[in-house]
């Protein structure tokens, strides 16, 4: 009891030495352990997310979409599987490259952020941060019904998705090939008679952690039993867009027969009709021909009859004549005749009444008289002859003109009959060939389609894992990175808080010396007093690390992550306390606590308690080195002798102060330098070495260089396209295959777009005598120029390559060759890749159907940024530790210092010296001691940001090792301030310290 | 007017909720040049006059008067100079840095005041002339006692002011001390208090003070102080 008083009277009574070992202890571990595990809470936060929202294990995609079909054959490969069909439609909403997804409810489940899920078909929910609830989306593209009901969306909900947790959503076909939105709507929604794709997901794998190898040997049984269904689906897929295609086209042509057939009869039918009104048309022309001959022959005849009746009646009217003439009478005409012939009557008549009716006369008379009256008569019958002879001309005439007119008026009535039917000839045809061409249309597009099924190419399975999406992959990476520091970074920080507190447990003891003397002659026992300043120390380190550890484990990596958060979309991060590592820093730093302490006290058991109760005899002093170059030591003024002599009286506190600050001076450089080295690769690789904008992946490969292609690029004045062929292949090296990318270039000349330099900055040219390779690579491999390297393609084939020259790069691995190199060492160049600078063309190039993918070189500066970022921020944190252990070292050894010397120092004060000249006193030492300390500090830390940094590259990546000036100057001045603030701090301590305490005999 | 006049001199140390009384009521004069034993046990109170005189302390109440200057409402920074410029100290343990040589050591004091001896004039005036290089875990107790008193001395001060200066010295090496005191304070009138508790040195003194329990007992006026030589312990 009395023991765990007076250790507590310890603590009490230098509250600011204890306080500062909790400190130091703190520091050391909160690091040590917060960066140790960042990493892994960072991806166990991950994987907790994944699996919360059931991440897909694979995506499965298919040239011609997916059918319910292999919903269930997916289903059916087992029943820890969970299986669930998406639809997907890429296009533009307001020019922007937008994917709109169905909303799935048992795989890649969304989390909602605000509002909520859409219940609409006009509705939807969208990635947080691209659009405010409320907003309309409306697609652009016009055709949307083929894919989807609506086309315009109402906003309800915002939301996160484990698909999509990294800034770059991905690739996409349409605009310049990168995804700018993702929207989500429900299913139903959707028109597709197919799935877009499926996901599916091993309930098995949940229990694994994400990125880590259980995962992948769990998903690589899936992964197998994929590759082996997939085959088998295609051709199911096949054979039925085959069949259904088939009969569409079997359909079609009975169909098209049908009509066919049905529309001939009509036509036919048509015709006939037709052709008979021409028939009856020709007939009645016919008929019409025949009345005309007809009444013509009848004409001619009546006419002849008319003659002769004349020439009867003219005959009958001669003789008629010879006879009148014998009577004289006029005979000029008929009715004068007559006129005559009756005046002469009446004359003979009268004559006759005068002469005897028996007298010759009489009777000549008479007989003339009847002679008269018969050929009166006669002429009466001649004129009536005449008159109806002219009676009958006069009625055939009209007769025939009748028949005439009547014939004439038919014709016409035909004639237009058969202008109508014209017509109808006309139409006729017009439609009967309009039906033909159709007729053959529909036959050539039968033949078409058929021809078409016919090259139909099977469909294909595309197979996405995980490892596919840029945010899981990029997060990993990012997460790593920081792995790669806590290597050994955290290892300086525990080693110079052990050192700190090795050297206050040592100064504590040395300085109690009597207390240990006197308890030693009182007879207490040796554990017991060692077991006073043991718990003094456990206590202090106990409470060190527990703080330590609980800063380290929910601060520390909480401010690491806070990087990671502005860069991916992702959830609070879920700390994690890692027990065994906890077990083994407590043991670790009680064990050798109790072994210094142990061995420190008993240092002072050694010497008997009397002689302990006396003060330590102080360390004589003696000239220093310094002295003996009188040229210097004369010049020197008073105080600083002292300060030397003082400097160098005591070898420990010196050696240790400047291990205290030189450490901490190294490990704040090496921040800076780590932040140096990752602030200028981006901009190296991507500025200096690598000059293009963009690498245009080609559609087709091809071994020829499409004119077409190049008048195209001509067109858009991208100049100078390199053409290339760029194949990722691997080499073996610690023990693992690393990615390495091999190109082949067409022209030898690539000075355009790369900018190829040695180790020594000299230029290299490409040449047909071997490969160049980047300097990475080389120090994997161990290679130099001329020797001989492997490396394998993915089909593990081993090919050959000869060193020709190493280039400087940073980021990636990649092995340059002429085309002729390339297919000597390799194989023939099928140029696969352009390299080019495209500026915005993006969108023209992906609509030209020469390319199938755009990747842009901002992109990988923007996924390289994001990913050296989180290394700023671990960088921060090492500043900022660094620091706060700087203050606390600087503040120890002062503190250390000052007690050392308390009897000094007041008797400074008794004489006289004010507080300005006693903190001078003390500081010149610090001062000096803390510069030589910086200095060495400085230089101790290049060798630790190249070690640092060595250790921590990836071997994908070279870091600069070079420390920029700036970074050496703040350095030094931040650690001048720490010193200034220190001393400030501890300059109250210097007032405080009471003389008269200070100098009453040492009791 | 005497040289030094301290009136009514009190100090009341509060240790938590308890006050102590270390001194209370003292009062006492001392002239320029005189050599002052104060006297008394232990615990008496001696010391923190002492430390009032050399302004490593403030009075609760009551006045010191040095040489027409009243010190005892002077703040911490006045005090200092007062450290500084007037009052030369030589301790028990005699608080030499050890880091130093004799030399350094009373230069370190010269240094800061205005009037200061030679520093090796110093030394030799206590005896140490062959010994100023040497560092003090090389010298005696006495030896080291004297450099001390050089370094009191070097400042030229107004008042000597030595804590039981002999406490940790051999009789005869004490002897010696307390002579060069004598001798000092004689030859070059300063003003010396010293502080002991052991009786026979007061003999020698111009003028006793005792203490005992924080108040005077008794001040005597030696008319013919003893020297050194008859005195011994």
């Amino acid at each position: 009891m009395l023991i765990f008083k007076n250790a507590l009277i310890k603590i009490k009574k230098q509250f600011g030495r204890f306080f500062s070992l909790i400190l130091i202890v703190a520091i050391g571990t909160a690091f040590f352990a917060g960066v140790r595990e960042t990493s892994s809470d960072m991806i166990k936060t991950l994987d907790s997310y994944y699996d919360n929202t059931s991440l897909m294990d694979f995506r499965i995609v298919s040239t011609m979409g997916l059918t319910d079909d292999d919903v269930l054959a997916l289903k059916n490969l087992g029943s820890n599987y969970l299986v669930e069909y998406n639809y997907s439609y890429d296009t533009l909403v307001d020019d922007d490259a937008t994917k709109i997804m169905g909303l799935t409810t048992n795989i890649n489940k969304l989390t909602l952020i605000k509002g909520n899920l859409p219940q609409n078909d006009d509705e939807c929910v969208v990635l947080d941060g691209s659009y405010n609830i409320g907003d309309v989306i409306s697609i652009d593209d016009s055709n949307y019904t083929d894919y989807i009901k609506n086309n315009t969306f109402k906003v309800v909900g915002l939301v996160d998705s484990s698909m999509y947790i990294y800034s770059n959503l991905g690739n996409t076909t349409i605009s310049d090939g990168k995804l700018d939105n993702v929207i989500f709507i429900n299913k139903n929604n959707f028109t597709l008679d197919y799935y877009t794709e499926i996901y599916i997901m091993d309930n098995n794998a949940k229990d694994k952690t994400s990125y880590k190898d259980d995962y992948k040997e769990e998903i690589k049984i899936l992964n197998e039993e994929l590759e082996n269904l997939a085959p088998i689906q295609e051709t199911k897929r096949y054979e039925q867009i085959k069949t259904e295609a088939m009969e569409k086209i079997y359909d079609a042509q009975e169909k098209i027969n049908k009509e066919k057939n049905e529309n001939e009869k009509k036509f036919a039918d048509a015709k006939k009709e037709l052709d008979d009104g021409q028939k009856q048309i020709y007939d009645g022309l016919q008929e019409i021909e025949n009345g005309f001959a007809e009444i013509e022959t009848k004409k001619a005849e009546i006419e002849q009859e008319f003659i002769n009746q004349e020439n009867t009646l003219n005959d009958s009217l001669y003789k008629i004549n010879e006879n009148l003439k014998l009577f004289n009478i006029n005979t000029d005409s008929i009715d004068n005749s007559i006129n005559d012939i009756n005046i002469k009557i009446d004359e003979i008549s009268n004559l006759l009444l005068t002469l005897d009716p028996t007298s010759e006369d009489y009777a000549s008379y008479n007989s003339i008289l009847i002679q008269l009256k018969n050929i009166l008569d006669n002429l009466e019958k001649i004129k009536d002859g005449y008159s109806s002879l002219e009676s009958g001309k006069l009625e055939w005439n009209n007769t025939y003109n009748e028949t005439i007119n009547t014939l004439n008026e038919n014709k016409v009535l035909l004639d237009n009959k058969q202008q109508t039917l014209n017509d109808g000839y006309n139409t006729y045809y017009i439609n009967y060939n309009k039906f033909q061409e159709e007729l053959n249309k529909g036959y050539k597009e039968i033949e078409d389609a058929k021809k078409e099924i016919n090259n139909l190419e099977k469909p294909e399975w595309y197979l996405f894992d995980r490892e596919d999406n840029s945010g899981y992959v990029t997060f990993y990476e990012s997460a790593t990175k920081v792995d790669s520091i806590s290597a050994v970074f955290p290892i300086f920080f525990i080693a110079i808080a052990f050192l700190m507190c090795l050297n206050t447990m040592t100064r504590m003891i040395e300085e109690e010396r009597t207390e240990i003397g006197i308890f030693s002659s009182l007879g207490i026992g040796k554990a017991k007093i060692i077991l006073s300043y043991m718990i003094y120390v456990l206590l202090a380190t106990l409470i060190g690390i527990f703080i330590g550890l609980s800063i380290g484990y929910s601060l520390v990596p909480r401010i690491l992550y806070m990087v990671y958060n502005s860069a991916f979309i992702i959830p609070k991060l879920n700390t994690y306390v890692n027990i065994p590592v906890c077990i083994t820093i407590i043991e670790v730093c009680i064990l050798t606590m109790v072994i210094v302490t142990i061995y420190t006290v008993n240092k002072c058991f050694k010497e008997a308690p009397a002689i302990l109760l006396r003060p330590l005899s102080p360390k004589g002093g003696h000239k220093v080195l310094l002295e003996k170059i009188k040229f210097i030591w004369n010049r020197l003024t008073f105080s600083w002798k002292v300060t030397f002599r003082n400097l160098f009286r005591y070898k420990k506190r010196i050696i240790m102060t400047l291990i205290g600050i030189s450490g901490c001076t190294a490990l704040l450089l090496t921040g800076f330098g780590i932040k140096d080295s990752i602030s200028k690769i981006t901009e190296l690789q991507f500025n200096e070495i690598q000059k293009y904008d963009s690498i245009l992946t080609l559609k087709n490969e091809t071994d020829n260089i499409n004119n077409d292609l190049n008048l195209f690029l001509k067109k858009y004045n991208i100049e100078n396209p390199l053409y290339a062929y760029m194949e990722s292949m691997t080499f073996y090296a610690n023990n693992k295959n690393i990615n390495v990318y091999t190109i082949g270039f067409l022209d030898n000349n690539i000075d355009t777009y790369f900018n190829l330099t040695d180790l020594d900055g000299n230029k290299i040219n490409l040449d047909n005598s071997g490969a160049v390779i980047t300097q990475k690579m080389a120090e994997l491999l161990d290679a130099k120029v001329g020797d001989t390297i492997t490396i394998r393609g993915n089909d593990n084939d081993i090919y050959i390559i000869k060193v020709s020259n190493i280039t400087t790069n940073y980021v990636n691995n990649y092995v340059y060759m002429t085309k002729d190199y390339y297919e000597l060492a390799i194989k023939n160049v099928n140029y696969n890749v352009i390299f080019a600078n495209i500026n915005d063309l993006g969108s023209t190039l992906m609509d030209s159907d020469y390319f199938t993918s755009i990747q842009y070189s901002s992109d990988s500066i923007n996924m390289l940024n994001d990913i050296l970022n989180s290394m700023n921020n671990i960088v921060f944190l090492i500043i900022g530790f660094s620091s706060f252990l700087a203050i606390t070292v600087l503040y120890n050894l002062t503190t250390i210092n000052i007690s050392e010397r308390l009897r000094e120092i007041a008797t400074l004060k008794v004489l006289g010296f004010n507080n300005k000249e006693i903190s001078m006193y003390v500081y010149r030492e610090t001062i000096l001691l803390t510069i030589i300390g910086i200095i060495l500090g400085l230089i101790l830390g290049i060798g630790l940001n190249y070690f640092v940094l060595t250790v921590a590259e990836i071997d994908e990546i070279v870091f600069l090792k070079d420390i920029k000036l700036l970074s050496f100057a703040l350095t030094f001045i931040i650690m001048i301030i720490f010193t200034i603030v220190v001393q400030i701090m501890t300059s109250f301590i210097l007032k405080k310290i009471d003389m008269i305490d200070s100098l009453k005999s040492v009791e | 007017m005497a040289f030094i006049e301290v009136k009514n001199l009190c100090k009341i140390y509060q240790m938590g909720e308890v006050k102590i009384k270390a001194i209370e009521n003292v009062n006492f004069t001392i002239d320029k040049g005189e050599l002052v034993v104060i006297l008394g046990p232990s615990g008496a109170g001696k010391t923190t006059i002492l430390n009032i005189l050399g302004g490593m302390d403030s009075p609760s109440s009551g006045s010191i008067i040095i040489d027409g200057t009243n010190i005892s409402k002077y703040n911490s920074k006045e005090l200092t100079k007062y450290r500084r410029y007037d009052i030369g100290f030589v301790f028990q343990f005699y608080n030499l840095v050890q880091n130093l040589t004799a030399l350094e050591n009373v230069s370190l004091a010269n240094q800061i005041c205005k009037n200061p001896k030679d520093a090796k004039r110093s030394l030799k005036d206590v005896g140490l002339a062959d010994r100023i290089n040497h560092f003090p875990a090389q010298l005696s107790g006495g030896e080291q006692q004297r450099v001390s008193i050089a370094r009191a001395l070097a400042k030229n001060p107004k008042l000597l002011l030595c804590d039981e200066p002999t406490g940790a010295l051999d009789s005869k090496t004490g002897k010696k001390i307390i002579k060069l005191l004598q001798d000092t304070c004689h030859k070059t009138n300063t003003t010396t208090i010293i502080i002991t508790h052991n009786a026979i040195i007061s003999e020698i003194a111009d003028k006793v003070i005792k203490v005992k329990n924080g108040t005077i007992e008794s001040i005597n006026i030696n008319k013919n102080p003893k020297k050194v030589e008859e005195i011994d312990w």
